[in-house]
């Protein structure tokens, strides 16, 4: 698993690869947790993950609400195969930026 | 409750169930496409099935539930509705019933041996069904499942928050119309039902209400290990796609803590999952809990079957750890709960939001909008179709079951409360008369003040008691309806059996009528409707060749006439068969052959049909009318105190009424006296009052000119034998019942009376012309006039040769002619084979009649006098008959009692007592009745002669015949009537008879 930090001049884009999964999850949640911190808008950037079980996804989940709790924007782009098909399992892919159901402007707020 | 009351619970309420389905049954074979019957009967196979399983009756829940697969198919359009189906599924239904029945008459062992028999055989037609279904679904290529995915996407969404739909949001998801379209559906299994049971709801059978939903419903909780225990949620929703469709999910995440507490390999998730099954692959609960088995210690899971009753899903909801108020929106949302079938349990509940909720609301509201998910039409018209169909499930719930007897007892009650206030009433009016006088004084007027506000209340808590009355009375009167409905089964397969086509209508199905007339009328209507199917009408062939329409009409009718409930059965068939029905009465001899059809009026002709005679199979086969049994149907009737009547016209077709009573304990009276003497006549039998002035020395009339129409007048005052001065000025009323009017005089009019009717002892059973008494107001008795039976005693002193009311009313009137008698028994009958001494008394020579009594010795005395009576104002012999007629002394006992006669001898009255082994009762014998004592007189003579014991002194005479009078019989045994005036005469006893003491 690795993240790169690609910072722009409004929000700061984190490129995920490798696995999401349990082993990683406790290190992953560190990481991310405090880039969230640290940027007003941060979109996660899915297209490299290889790998994703429920504990990746309930960090997925925690990010969104922690994001949304201090008032941060957090979006989630270029989904990989394997990120889909969790969404998709359980039912969750509007809950995760889906534009037509969660515009921009509300997705900020 | 116990298993048992449950069972019964369930027996009674299935019957009511399978009577509904019978009706849409028949509904459906008229009109096949009738979605809301299918649903009906569906919903009545769901609901046995499941309460069988309940109360553990598993061979009728099995077997309801193989046909409500073979209804499922129906629904599903995989299966046409064709007679034949339709007969098969009346067969089911019957076999339910005959189940249900054998169970609540704990039948024995061969009726059930039949009974599954008939579950064999009824289950491998079921079955054929099936498998011809299936093999014509294989044909079809697109099953209707396969449009779930597209419109499940639409519905992604995970909740974090308590949230709550708004009215009018957009887009309940497509499985919504779809609940519409098919509005209950398949397997309610058995063990969840249990369950409910279980958990202690305490409501009834009816009372549970089922979710419209056809998934099923699982909520999945794993635990915080399940990750590191090796447990993928992932991986269990794939393995559960494996076994059917998750047609909806949410996932839920609500117990993540805050950031810094969480730990991401704890795992936080739940689901809510919709789970669609093959419903022909007969999954059950156990079989869907399997699946989670091996992951069982780290998840906990609740299965609810389809259609699980709301209370179950409201149970759920409270157990589940997240937010009450989310949970069951999230359950709307996929759609396993309606929007109203969650208010409905959340106010079962009385569970509120709170406030923080009702913010967030708003937010999802709007994203919901935004998404265009929820069609506001389908959502209006979904919860219309949900609310027709809850209304039809509640009411049961506003009905009483209550026990007749309780009823009864209430309304031999309020009977007495009507009486005490009549009581009441008339003391307070005579008291009122007095006061009227001392008006003078100021004392007197407060009294009379306070007086008036008594009045005042008195009429108020009358008026109060005569609306209990009324609403007591109300309670035991149910609608004929039902009854009526239960002929459509009959109508059905007759005309099935016969090949008759033929159609039912039935009006006045809401006249109402006593419970008990209800079930006693159900049994001559049947055989009435079947006659009139079996002989009224007639083969479409037939039908068609007289130029009537292919189908026979039959119609019930029921409607309240003067009192009385007519029940009307008419047919237009070909009507009755003089002809046929004359050569028959001839040929039994209730017509003399000398008479010619002709001369016979149709109206009797038809009457004679209810002959006993007439109902014997010759008659039956040449005659193409109605026949069979009808005696039984007038039996029936006449013991209700009710009448048939009959109609008919010859191609024409049918119609016979039967006029029943309303069998009311209390009756508003007509109030009315002879002298002394209070009568009440029924007030719905009077038709109207009008006076009759006879001048002095002129004799009364027989009739009364009433506009026109000669009205038959009956004496009261003959008819009861009342002698009193007759006043000027008589009165008429006239009443009627049935068809027949006749006035009735009267001396005193008294008005409008509640009476409650009180009926007679068994002493008074012969009495004819009264129904019963009632105490009056001040406490005297009033006999209740039975208006029928006069106006039968009427037509029979008028002869009157019209038989429109063929009411077999057998009046025992006291005829001009008759005598009444008091029959004794002189000895006791010492064996079988022995004559009883039975003898009469004119009861006009009877002075009293007494106990035993103690006798004062009488030395000297011949033999046949027992001893001497002490009366109060004279001492008389007592006679011992049986001695005197030279037996040996009759033996005293317990029994013995002493008829005091009298005559009047020379001017003056005679006393003599008769001693009597047994005091049987009066009767009354007319002049056809007695056979002269001369035929008596060699065996007589003979019998005395040969006597011993005869006393030389005290010879009788040679002539003992001297002093019988007659021979009649009173039950079958000779009656040997005295000649009193004759006895007294005898030398032999004039020593002994006392005189009248001054």
């Amino acid at each position: 698993m690795q993240i790169h930090i690609e910072n722009l001049p409004n929000h700061s884009i984190l490129h995920l690869s490798g696995h999401f999964t349990l082993p990683q999850i406790k290190k992953l949640k560190s990481e991310l947790l405090e880039a969230l911190l640290q940027q007003r808008v941060l979109e996660l950037d899915l297209s490299a993950v290889a790998d994703m079980d429920s504990a990746g996804f309930q960090l997925l989940v925690l990010l969104k609400r922690e994001a949304k709790a201090h008032q941060k924007s957090l979006r989630l782009t270029g989904h990989s195969a394997a990120v889909l098909s969790v969404l998709d399992s359980y039912q969750v892919s509007a809950y995760f930026g889906d534009p037509q159901v969660l515009p921009k402007e509300v997705d900020i707020l | 409750m116990s298993m048992e009351q449950l069972r019964q619970l369930f027996i009674m309420e299935s019957g009511e169930t399978l009577n509904k389905m019978e009706d849409a049954l028949l509904l459906l074979e008229n009109d096949k496409d009738n979605k809301e019957a299918l649903n009906v009967v569906f919903r009545a196979v769901h609901t046995i099935k499941g309460s069988a399983g309940i109360v553990n009756l598993s061979e009728v829940s099995q077997f309801a539930h193989g046909v409500e697969n073979l209804l499922d198919r129906v629904r599903k359009g995989q299966l046409q509705f064709d007679t034949d189906l339709i007969q098969l599924i009346l067969a089911c239904q019957d076999y339910l019933q005959n189940s249900l029945n054998a169970i609540a008459d704990d039948a024995d062992e061969d009726v059930i041996a039949s009974l599954q028999q008939q579950a064999q055989k009824l289950n491998q037609n079921i079955s054929q069904y099936l498998e011809a279904s299936e093999k014509a679904q294989s044909v079809q290529t697109q099953p209707s499942s396969e449009a779930m995915p597209d419109n499940t996407a639409k519905a992604e969404k995970i909740v974090e928050q308590p949230i709550r739909k708004e009215t009018n949001k957009p887009g309940e998801d497509k499985t919504a119309s779809e609940n519409i379209a098919v509005a209950v559906p398949p397997s309610v299994q058995a063990s969840a039902a249990t369950d409910n049971i279980v958990e202690g709801t305490s409501e009834a059978l009816s009372d549970m209400i089922a979710v419209e939903d056809e998934h099923w419903h699982i909520s999945l909780r794993f635990g915080l290990d399940a990750l590191r225990n090796g447990v993928e949620p992932l991986a269990t929703l794939d393995y559960l796609k494996q076994y059917g469709d998750i047609v909806n999910l949410t996932t839920l995440c609500e117990h993540m803590p805050l950031a810094e507490e969480m730990d991401p390999e704890n795992c936080y998730l739940g689901f809510e999952i919709a789970f669609a099954v093959d419903p022909t692959n007969n999954v059950t609960k156990a079989d869907i809990e399997a699946l989670f088995e091996l992951i069982i210690d780290d998840c906990q899971v609740q299965i609810l079957p389809p259609h699980a009753q709301l209370s179950q899903y409201i149970h759920l909801i409270q157990e589940l750890p997240e937010d009450t108020f989310m949970l069951g929106e999230i359950l709307q949302k996929i759609g396993t709960l309606t929007e109203r079938e969650l208010e409905t349990g959340l106010e079962q509940q009385d569970i509120k939001p709170a406030e923080g909720a009702v913010k967030t609301v708003r937010k999802l509201g709007e994203i919901l909008v935004d998404g265009g998910m929820v069609n506001p039409d389908v959502v209006t018209a979904a919860l219309h179709k949900q609310q027709q169909i809850k209304e039809h499930k509640i009411t049961p719930e506003s009905l009483l079951k209550i026990k007749a007897e309780k009823l009864d007892r209430l309304i031999n009650q309020v009977g007495e409360l009507v009486i005490a206030t009549a009581r009441i009433k008339t003391l307070l009016e005579t008291s009122s008369d007095t006061k009227v006088v001392d008006e003078e004084r100021e004392y007197e007027q407060q009294q009379q003040g306070q007086h008036n506000a008594l009045k005042e209340s008195v009429s108020f808590m009358s008026r109060l008691v005569e609306e209990i009355r009324n609403s007591a009375l109300g309670m035991r009167m149910v609608q004929i309806g039902s009854s009526f409905n239960r002929f459509n089964r009959l109508v059905h397969d007759l005309s099935q059996a016969q090949g008759k086509k033929i159609e039912l209508q039935i009006q006045g199905a809401d006249t109402e009528l006593d419970k008990s007339m209800v079930e006693k009328i159900h049994d001559p209507l049947m055989h009435l409707v079947r006659n009139a199917i079996d002989h009224g009408l007639e083969t479409p062939q037939q039908r068609l060749a007289q130029g009537k329409s292919e189908r026979g009409l039959l119609q019930l009718n029921a409607y309240h006439d003067a009192g009385n409930i007519v029940i009307e059965i008419s047919d237009d068939g070909q009507g009755l068969d003089r002809q046929a029905i004359f050569n028959a009465a001839v040929k039994k001899g209730i017509i003399g052959s000398e008479q010619s059809l002709e001369s016979l009026s149709e109206s009797f002709l038809d009457s004679l049909i209810f002959e006993p005679g007439l109902t014997t199979s010759s008659i039956v086969t040449s005659l193409s009318g109605r026949g069979v049994g009808m005696d039984v149907v007038q039996y029936e009737i006449t013991r209700l105190n009710g009448s048939v009547n009959i109609k008919s016209q010859t191609g024409q077709g049918t119609r016979i009424q039967m006029y029943l009573p309303l069998t009311l304990a209390i009756i508003d009276g007509f109030l009315v006296n002879i002298g002394d003497y209070a009568y009440v006549i029924p007030l719905d039998k009077v038709v109207e009052c009008a006076a009759l002035t006879v001048a002095a020395g002129e004799e009364c009339p027989d009739y009364l000119h009433l506009r026109d129409k000669g009205l038959p007048l009956l004496y009261l005052r003959k008819l009861f034998d009342i002698q009193s001065a007759l006043p000027e000025r008589q009165h008429v009323i006239v009443v009627r019942y049935g068809q027949q009017e006749i006035g009735v005089v009267v001396e005193g009019i008294q008005g409008e009376f509640q009476a409650v009717i009180k009926p007679l002892g068994a002493l008074f059973n012969d009495l004819s012309g009264i129904s019963g008494a009632t105490v009056l107001g001040n406490g005297e008795v009033a006999l209740i006039l039975d208006v029928a039976a006069l106006i039968a005693h009427v037509s029979e002193i008028k002869q009157y040769n019209s038989h429109a009311d063929v009411s077999q009313q057998t009046t025992a009137m006291v005829a001009d002619k008759s005598e009444e008698y008091l029959i004794f028994e002189l000895a006791e009958q010492l064996q079988a084979d022995q004559l009883t001494h039975r003898y009469g008394i004119p009861v006009r020579y009877i002075h009293q009649v007494m106990g035993k009594q103690r006798l004062l010795p009488a030395p000297g005395m011949p033999p046949f006098i027992s001893g001497l009576l002490n009366l109060s104002d004279a001492t008389l012999p007592v006679l011992d008959l049986y001695a005197y007629f030279g037996h040996e002394t009759a033996k005293v006992d317990q029994h013995n009692s002493l008829i005091v006669v009298e005559v009047e001898q020379d001017g003056e009255q005679v006393r003599l007592a008769l001693q009597a082994h047994h005091v049987y009762q009066v009767t009354a014998f007319d002049s056809t009745q007695i056979s002269p004592a001369t035929q008596l007189l060699e065996h007589w003579s003979e019998l005395m002669s040969t006597e011993e014991g005869f006393s030389s002194e005290y010879t009788l005479a040679s002539k003992p015949h001297y002093f019988i009078q007659g021979v009649s019989q009173f039950k079958d045994i000779p009656v040997l009537l005295l000649d009193i005036p004759e006895l007294f005469s005898r030398q032999d006893l004039s020593f002994g008879l006392t005189q009248e003491s001054t």
